[in-house]
């Protein structure tokens, strides 16, 4: 670079604005490209996840005392394919006839509660959380209560919203 | 950010090896010629290819069960599944156009001679391997083209003598097609060829730095070429070609839509089995060499023509590299180019 009489460097106009056009061009393709491509790699991952109403059982042979262990599954579409989609759910009668409807899965970090009869709690065998039989936290991490699931009655079956 | 820079200068200290990168010195004939542009673009094809290749593994469900799903799933549901795979689709096709002229300018330029012999052997291995590319992406929708053109590409590696059938076993992953073939092209076209590709162009450019790129073929005088800095000179040159070349892929991918046939049907009859485009001239070569003539053109003729061209440069030693004083070298080049023109329209019928 050639410099002035001052002795500082006089930037050669040549490589400025070569060095303009090479850093405009490098965004103008970085741009087109990568801004979709980041809403293409996002893609569906924060819509919300398919729903269905699940069968989990006769009002009949539902107990006030105890929780029904309930496995569901139900076909869905996961992105490009029909799956079988599988859960776990809690199931008692309230002092009032209504259906208490439990998601098993921990609100603390997601993995699925047992229901100890003994104990008459719930307990969640990760970081041992403990829920009772309203949902509601005891002890240890879970943030929140356990989901309670909306619920309907058709042709005599109880059926939860999973 | 002075103060960043001048850490990481000092606990890494590159300072020194990207300054000579940068500005490395470019010949004025190279610099104001297109023609020498052609490599630097096929980097940044290869760059576009492996985001856009990233991006759709994201979705790309690599089984017999979910793969046409998931491509159809990305080229139709997904936000900009269009434009992400359309790219891809268009700089394969660009990138074989590209390394094809690339080859064509140095062959014709005599820029594979002494001392740039082993950048020439680099240059046929990546040659090799962004085909490779075509050939092991191909199938991967595992649409009917797909299957079909794999199908016949495997059999051909099949009717290769004595080691034919453990050949076409082994790039199939078993007999006969299947969950195997579709995990290892997968694999191949995924990792072990954008190791190979990135392995041979860092030795590929490390060679031309090193020995320079060949003189001009014409020389005005004895004077010391002009050069330009690398950094920001050049690259300014490249990087608007860079751009032009982006948005020229973005309209195709909009315009054209990457193509998806029907789902594969291994037990079609109807459908009649059609290579990509830079493969027409071969599908059409196999027609004029049956039964037992086969092997001459599923052996002996790719044997010649790879073997001839990782041969050149010591089959070809004399100094003389301007083309017209070379009537054996150029009068190869007018007859394989011809060639493979007339094959490939032929093919294309």
């Amino acid at each position: 670079m050639a410099e002035s009489q001052d002795s500082s460097p006089v930037v050669n106009r040549r490589e400025a604005l070569s060095t303009i056009a090479f850093w405009c061009a490098t965004a103008g393709a970085v741009g087109a490209v990568g801004l979709p491509a980041a809403r293409f790699a996002i893609g569906a991952s924060l819509e919300e996840g398919a729903h269905s109403w699940v069968t989990v059982g006769p009002v009949d042979k539902l107990s006030a005392d105890d929780f029904k262990h309930v496995e569901y599954h139900f076909r869905a579409t996961d992105a490009w394919r029909e799956v079988t989609k599988e859960g776990l759910l809690y199931v008692r009668l309230g002092d009032g006839g209504e259906a208490f409807v439990f998601s098993a899965t921990c609100t603390h970090l997601g993995c699925n509660v047992s229901w100890r009869k003994d104990e008459s709690r719930f307990a969640c065998p990760c970081h041992k959380g403990f829920y009772d039989t309203n949902g509601e936290v005891i002890s240890g991490p879970p943030p929140r209560p356990l989901t309670r699931l909306e619920t309907r009655m058709k042709d005599g079956v109880l059926e939860a919203l999973v | 950010m002075k103060t960043v820079l001048t850490w990481l200068n000092d606990r890494a200290g590159w300072n020194g090896p990207i300054r000579s990168l940068m500005k490395y010195p470019v010949p004025a004939h190279a610099h104001h010629n297109p023609m020498f542009s052609m490599g630097s673009l096929l980097v940044i094809l290869f760059l576009l290819q492996a985001v856009t290749g990233m991006l759709m593994a994201f979705y790309y469900d690599p089984s017999p069960e979910g793969a046409y799903g998931s491509v159809d799933y990305i080229q139709f549901t997904l936000k900009y599944g269009w434009l992400v795979r359309g790219i891809h689709h268009w700089a394969a096709s660009l990138m074989i156009i590209l390394v094809v002229l690339h080859l064509l300018r140095t062959y014709l330029y005599g820029a594979y001679k002494r001392p740039r012999e082993l950048t020439w052997l680099f240059g046929v291995g990546l040659f090799f391997v962004v085909v490779s590319f075509g050939f092991t992406g191909y199938l991967l929708p595992w649409d009917q083209k797909g299957y079909w053109a794999t199908q016949v590409g495997t059999e051909i590696a099949g009717s290769v003598p004595l080691m034919g059938d453990w050949l076409r076993s082994v790039m199939r992953g078993g007999e006969e097609m299947g969950i195997a073939t579709l995990t290892r092209f997968y694999a191949t076209h995924m990792l072990v060829l954008p190791a190979a590709f990135v392995m041979l162009s860092a030795a590929h450019i490390a060679l031309m730095r090193r020995n320079k790129l060949a003189p001009a073929l014409i020389r005005k005088s004895d004077e010391p070429e002009n050069t330009v800095p690398f950094y920001p000179t050049h690259l300014a040159i490249e990087a608007v070609i860079a751009l032009a070349v982006v948005l020229g892929l973005i309209f195709a991918a909009n315009q054209f839509p990457a193509p998806l046939d029907l789902r594969a049907d291994p037990s079609d009859s109807t459908f009649v089995p059609r290579p990509d485009w830079y493969f027409l001239f071969y599908f059409q070569l196999l027609k004029y060499f049956p039964g037992d003539l086969e092997a001459v053109a599923t052996v002996l003729i790719p044997l010649f023509f790879f073997g001839s061209l990782a041969l050149l440069p010591f089959l070809d030693k004399g100094a003389e590299r301007r083309p017209w004083r070379k009537p054996i070298t150029s009068g190869a080049f007018v007859v394989y180019a011809a060639a493979v023109i007339i094959l490939t329209i032929l093919g294309a019928r």
